[in-house]
């Protein structure tokens, strides 16, 4: 109910604006209209189609707006009607026309402008990547850039469909993507699977191995495919095939007959060790602000800077901080001009050195961090054992985990199926 | 006694004319001379099928339909835009009545 409402208010304002418009264009004059029967004077005019609005009644005399040819014919119903008009305002272009052909530069340089915007719609200025976590910009930049997909391109050569089609093509990783043109800016939406596909090619007629990565025990197997070559409580060395993607088929001598392959699937959760260290030094440099600061002004057309920064950095040392704003004359056109300024800001070092208790609780902190990811990778923490050690220069944070983790790489089976009789003979001949 | 029955029958006619528009689905303001008047809170209307203004003030807006006149009353009242075949009335409007 209420969209339908501000729908409703959005069309009349721009219906309004429209109408408000093709008066200022066709141009009108506001008249007072004052005698005998100003209301006969109305209903005449809507009798020869002529167009009354804004009609006000100030007590003895009315005021209305009317278009030019309308007011041209007003002569006989003012007499029909015994009414007086006078011209109270002329507005619209008709009579600024006149006034305009005195400043013939201004109108040149209006129309030029114009013309300008419009030869500046027709190429993309803007390039905007929204979605990417483990794509990054710049490789996406740079794939544009491959496929003549560049800041400055004309629109017309731009083949939406087609780009959509080559991001997924040329990024696995990608399951989604959406490209439009909002005016001169280009938006691409991605959206990434949450696991890269593993990067090994499975070729037909060889199968795939899961592999150990990490010493330890293992605590469960649940096999999906494949033949599980450990079980629950197995030692187990990196490098150790875990499961097996040749699956024997077995003869009626229960000899290995031959090989089927698969791709081995299973998730094994394995206990073992992990450590973690970390260095703090004692001392450390911290930036003092004086308040001292220098802003430069400059524009950017692309990567050419066309005014070289003033005043210039004096300071020994400072940060800068750049800022910049892209002219955007209607909302999402942009133009290839950058304004922008350089905020210089002078600091100076001093050295500090933490305190033991400072120290702790910066480590503390990395320690919640390395948790944190720990338990964002799916990790179970069993045990955990910290210390925290100091020599001359650095305070040492050692972390030994027992956990729980999944575990296992694809890669390549090494089984080769067992030669039979026939090949045998054939190798033989 | 005449002109009692005269009335009855006009009264007839018109139910009769009412009846067939109303089967036939037509529409009314076109067959019936019928004014159309959309008011949009308490300050816009909207009037439409009627034959002009007979009396306009900032308080009073007096317009002839077809069938009847229409009387609109209020404060500030100004008229948006007028043609032979619409008008809008814009004010606080506070009575809308037919005579």
């Amino acid at each position: 109910m209420n969209s339908g409402c501000v729908k409703c208010v959005k069309y009349e304002s721009s219906e309004a604006f429209m109408e408000k418009l093709i008066h200022f264009l066709r141009g009108y004059v506001k008249i007072k209209v004052w005698g005998y029967s100003p209301e006969r004077f109305m209903n005449l005019c809507g009798n020869r189609n002529i167009l009354l609005w804004n009609i006000e009644n100030h007590g003895s005399y009315n005021t209305v707006c009317i278009s030019i040819s309308g007011f041209r014919q007003l002569r006989t119903i003012t007499k029909k009607t015994k009414t007086r008009v006078v011209i109270l305002e002329k507005k619209g272009l008709p009579f600024l026309l006149p006034h305009m052909r005195k400043r013939s530069i201004f109108l040149i340089g209006l129309l030029g402008c114009l013309l300008f915007l419009h030869g500046m719609s027709n190429y993309i200025w803007t390039i905007e990547i929204v979605g990417n976590r483990s794509v990054t910009t710049d490789v996406l930049m740079d794939f544009l850039a491959e496929n003549e997909i560049v800041c400055g391109s004309k629109k017309k050569t731009l083949e939406i469909e087609q780009l959509e089609k080559a991001i997924r093509e040329r990024f696995d990783i990608v399951t989604w993507t959406s490209a439009r043109l909002d005016g001169t800016k280009l938006y691409i939406q991605i959206k990434e699977n949450q696991k890269a596909p593993p990067r090994i090619e499975e070729k037909d007629g060889t199968g795939m191995d899961l592999q150990a990565t990490k010493e330890g025990t293992v605590v469960s197997i649940v096999t999906r495919s494949g033949v599980p070559l450990v079980k629950a409580k197995d030692q187990i060395e990196p490098g150790d095939i875990l499961v097996s993607g040749a699956v024997p088929i077995y003869g009626e001598d229960t000899l290995v007959k031959e090989y089927q392959f698969c791709r081995a699937d299973a998730d094994i959760y394995l206990q073992c060790g992990r450590h973690y260290e970390e260095k703090l030094p004692v001392s450390y440099q911290y930036k003092v602000y004086s308040g001292e600061e220098i802003k430069a002004p400059y524009v950017r057309n692309f990567e050419n800077e066309l005014w070289l920064p003033i005043p210039k950095n004096t300071f020994a040392r400072s940060d800068c901080i750049i800022s910049e704003n892209r002219i955007e004359p209607l909302p999402d056109f942009y133009l290839p001009v950058v304004f922008g300024s350089y905020r210089y800001r002078e600091y100076e070092l001093t050295e500090k050195k933490y305190t033991p208790e400072q120290a702790k609780t910066l480590c503390a902190e990395k320690l919640s961090q390395i948790i944190e990811t720990l338990q964002e990778k799916g990790v179970q923490i069993i045990r955990k054992n910290v210390k925290i050690e100091k020599d001359s220069a650095h305070y040492i944070m050692r972390a030994d985990f027992t956990v729980v983790e999944k575990t296992g790489t694809l890669v390549r089976t090494k089984a080769e199926a067992p030669e039979t009789d026939e090949l045998k003979e054939a190798k033989e001949q | 006694m005449r002109k009692k029955v005269r009335k009855d029958n006009t009264y007839n006619a018109i139910s009769k004319k009412e009846q067939v528009v109303d089967s036939l689905k037509l529409p009314k303001d076109l067959l019936l001379g019928a004014s159309i008047v959309t008011l949009t809170g308490n300050h816009e209307a909207w009037v439409e099928n009627y034959k002009g203004i007979i009396e306009y003030s900032d308080t009073f807006v007096l317009l002839q339909g077809k069938t009847c006149q229409i009387c609109i009353s209020g404060k500030r009242l100004s008229i948006d835009y007028y043609t032979n075949e619409d008008m809008k009335i814009s004010g606080c409007i506070e009575c809308v009545k037919y005579e």
